[in-house]
């Protein structure tokens, strides 16, 4: 069976500690609770929940949306964002677990990669050189989401174009953003085709595209 | 002497233990309760006020790492190394000792166990490992393999999220409606002697049962939520044993994905409607018969699309019968009517060229495939190029002038073309092929591998594929490559499929050559479609067929079959 490989990495750095951090599992939540309810994500959505902060954390490998649970999400008291770590480690889980087309086993649609950081990475040189590794695994999307204030748009653009920013780190907007992220996911927008260039959903008004 | 706190469960609870046994030659347990009571002899005292951040820092780890029971076996060699880089380790641990605190307010191990157990209401008096040493070693606590030693890890894998030491059920696996249910429920906690009297139900509303004697909660779901239960118990080691602790459980159940699918109409008023189904049957030469069928599939159902798939059958007096399927691009916004185009004109341009010409190259060349094969094939191959891939161009053509005059881009009528052409001659029947796409084409013979005219087109990922209306797709290299023929004595089944069919009965490339995958689709279809000479009702139950149940497998679904 065909799957849909969906990447979710989240900044937990220090900043993210109280009202942000709970923001984003509700969020989450939120999402999963969208995704459950939606046949085509339920069979062949699976996701991975990574979080970056000081260390990079698989805290789920990729499962199928019917059998996935979140976990307590933690954030340190203060720290650097290794946001290159992160994806360095991102590569190093696509390649172990999205499945390509052999001739003997079917794989999975191109994988799809949603990041959300409320700074910019502290590991810059290593952000760098991980962006080229990124795009050699072929994501049909990538979203980047720069979360309040501090967040640094232009850094996040040399990776991907799709930026969108949040403006407040509450839980209303992160509720509209994890709503985007399922509404992408699921069966409006995936056409069972050869989608070269998947087209988001509108961005709800809480997010801004940037440009 | 100087010691390193080190990552691993077992491997910080033993260090704690031989530090404490071996600076104080005694158990841990009883330290704990020295410090607690104030009666720590002077000297130890001193010594203790010295290392006190280490053992609080060792203690608030372990409650950190919620730890289980000990092993005492554990060597001691495998844990110590210097504690000068203790400094990660505090800067890692939540709950970082601070020098005020002095022991006579709470014991620090107790204090910070109420802290992690954010879910219960009140705590055991004891902590777990002491209330173990206390009871003394008459009941060792169970083995435990110890882990590797390791450095703090840059990258940690999942770390479960553990329950606090006492009920470990709090996240159960998800449930789904309908699907049979059943886990068992932290039994050594329930049946523990501690316990002295536990509250658990709620669970009619969902549609399970949970029994107390087994701890197993179990049934058949009848809704689907997010939903939580309440643990509630007393216990023997609480200072008012009459008081009742809670613990939250929680229980996902999904909805079955069958009853989220939906069906809804296609716009009536598109001027490229088409209908959602459709299915033909008919007599063809030489005692055979030809039945396809073409199913809108659950996934454009869901979103009221349209069917992208089609079908074309042509049977000819003159004895060659022509099948073709194509599947439309799901990207490609006019793909239903570039399928349509071409299943029409590819098969009308063989109907309206093939010739005399043709039977006797056909004869000319097979009569002597044995004794000269190469130039035997040459001979087919250019007359199979003259013929069929001439009509597939024509059919390209014809999606070239629709694109014009909408005017439109050519790729928005992408589709997939399968074209299978075949006659029985004197020397047996002569099946040719043209092949752009997925999905599949074969001939069956059963108790024998099946014939595959061809390979998909397939990239790394799904849903790559190659189309018709491809400029590179009609380089001569590439279009004679996409044509093949066979001559067989005797056959049962000629079939062309889409990759809605193909996909959830073979799976793979490797599989479609399977005689055994073939085998169970074709009992399947003897069985319920029957394919014993009434074409007109096996179309209808063809058409039944296909809407079999497959997971994931919700594209459109075309078959013809030639048997």
């Amino acid at each position: 069976m065909r799957r849909l490989p969906v990447y979710l990495l989240m900044d937990t750095s220090g900043s993210m500690k109280g009202e942000p951090i709970e923001s984003v599992k509700v969020g989450l939540q939120s999402m999963l609770s969208t995704l459950r309810q939606d046949p085509f994500a339920l069979e062949s959505v699976y996701i991975s929940l990574i979080t970056f902060d000081k260390d990079v954390k698989v805290l789920n490998p990729l499962t199928e949306v019917e059998m996935f649970q979140l976990p307590d999400i933690e954030t340190p008291e203060s720290g650097p964002t290794h946001l290159g770590a992160a994806l360095e480690e991102l590569c190093r889980r696509v390649d172990q677990e999205v499945r390509k087309n052999t001739e003997d086993e079917k794989g999975d649609w191109k994988p799809l990669l949603f990041i959300m950081t409320d700074g910019s990475p502290s590991d810059l040189k290593k952000y760098r050189d991980a962006i080229p590794e990124v795009r050699k695994r072929n994501f049909a999307i990538i979203v980047s989401c720069a979360a309040g204030a501090k967040a640094k748009e232009d850094v996040l653009k040399e990776l991907s174009d799709q930026v969108v920013r949040l403006d407040t780190m509450d839980s209303s907007a992160f509720k509209q953003f994890f709503k985007w992220v399922s509404d992408s996911i699921g069966t409006g927008n995936i056409s069972m085709g050869a989608t070269s260039q998947i087209v988001l959903p509108p961005p709800p008004a809480e997010i801004q595209v940037v440009v | 002497m100087t010691y390193k706190i080190v990552t691993e469960d077992g491997l910080v609870k033993v260090a704690v233990k031989f530090f404490m046994m071996e600076f104080f030659g005694r158990e841990e347990g009883e330290l704990i309760q020295l410090i607690a009571s104030k009666t720590l002899p002077a000297e130890e005292r001193n010594f203790y006020n010295r290392t006190k951040t280490e053992i609080k820092a060792l203690c608030a780890r372990l409650v950190e790492l919620r730890y289980a029971d000990m092993n005492a076996d554990t060597p001691c060699e495998a844990v110590y190394t210097n504690l000068d880089e203790r400094e990660n380790m505090d800067s890692e641990s939540n709950s970082t000792p601070t020098q005020a605190e002095t022991v006579e307010g709470n014991t620090p191990l107790t204090q910070a166990e109420q802290n992690n157990q954010s879910d219960a209401v009140c705590t055991p008096a004891t902590s777990t490992y002491a209330a173990a040493s206390a009871n003394d070693p008459a009941t060792p606590p169970p083995p435990r393999i110890a882990p590797p030693s390791k450095e703090i890890s840059k990258v940690v894998e999942q770390v479960p999220n553990a329950a606090p030491a006492s009920f470990k059920s709090v996240l159960l696996p998800n449930a789904m409606v309908g699907k049979n249910y059943e886990v068992e429920l932290d039994k050594s906690f329930l049946k523990d002697n501690t316990v002295l009297e536990f509250l658990l139900d709620g669970f009619d509303p969902v549609g399970l049962k949970f029994d107390k004697e087994t701890c197993i909660l179990a049934g058949t779901p009848t809704v689907s939520g997010d939903f939580v239960f309440k643990l509630q118990f007393r216990q023997s080691t609480q200072i008012d044993t009459r008081r009742w602790c809670e613990k939250k459980i929680m229980l996902t159940v999904n909805p079955d994905p069958k009853s989220l699918w939906k069906d809804l109409p296609a716009d009536r008023s598109d001027p490229y409607w088409k209908s959602d189904s459709a299915n033909f049957g008919i007599a063809a030469a030489n005692g055979r018969y030809v039945v396809a069928a073409s199913q809108r599939g659950r996934s454009h159902a869901h979103e009221g699309k349209f069917r992208d798939d089609e079908f074309n059958v042509v049977a000819m007096e003159n004895g060659w019968t022509l099948l073709t399927v194509a599947d439309g691009a799901g990207s490609a916004k006019y793909s239903r009517r570039g399928s349509q185009i071409a299943c029409e004109v590819c098969l009308k341009k063989i109907h309206d060229t093939v010739d005399q010409v043709f039977n006797e190259q056909v004869t000319e060349a097979c009569g002597r495939v044995k004794t000269a094969p190469e130039s035997a094939r040459k001979v087919v191959g250019d007359a199979l190029y003259n013929l069929v891939g001439v009509a597939a161009h024509a059919a390209f053509k014809s999606i070239q002038d629709e694109a014009k005059q909408k005017p439109t881009a050519v790729k928005d009528y992408a589709t997939t073309l399968i074209v299978a052409i075949t006659k029985k001659f004197d020397f047996g029947w002569f099946v040719g092929a043209y092949w752009v796409g997925d999905g599949g084409i074969g001939i069956y013979r059963k108790g024998e591998s099946p014939r595959i005219l061809g390979e998909p087109d397939g990239g790394e990922f799904a849903g790559q594929t190659r189309f018709l209306t491809m400029g590179e797709v009609w380089d001569p290299k590439e279009l004679f490559r996409r044509l093949r023929f066979d001559v067989v004595e005797h056959f049962d089944a000629l079939v062309l499929m889409t990759d809605g069919i193909t996909d959830p009965k073979f799976e793979s490339e490797n599989k479609l050559k399977s005689p055994d995958k073939w085998d169970e689709m074709m009992d399947d279809l003897y069985a319920t479609v029957g394919l014993d000479g009434h074409p007109e009702v096996e179309s209808e139950k063809l058409l039944q067929w296909l809407d079999f149940w497959s997971p994931g497998n919700h594209d459109d679904r075309t078959i013809a079959i030639l048997y």
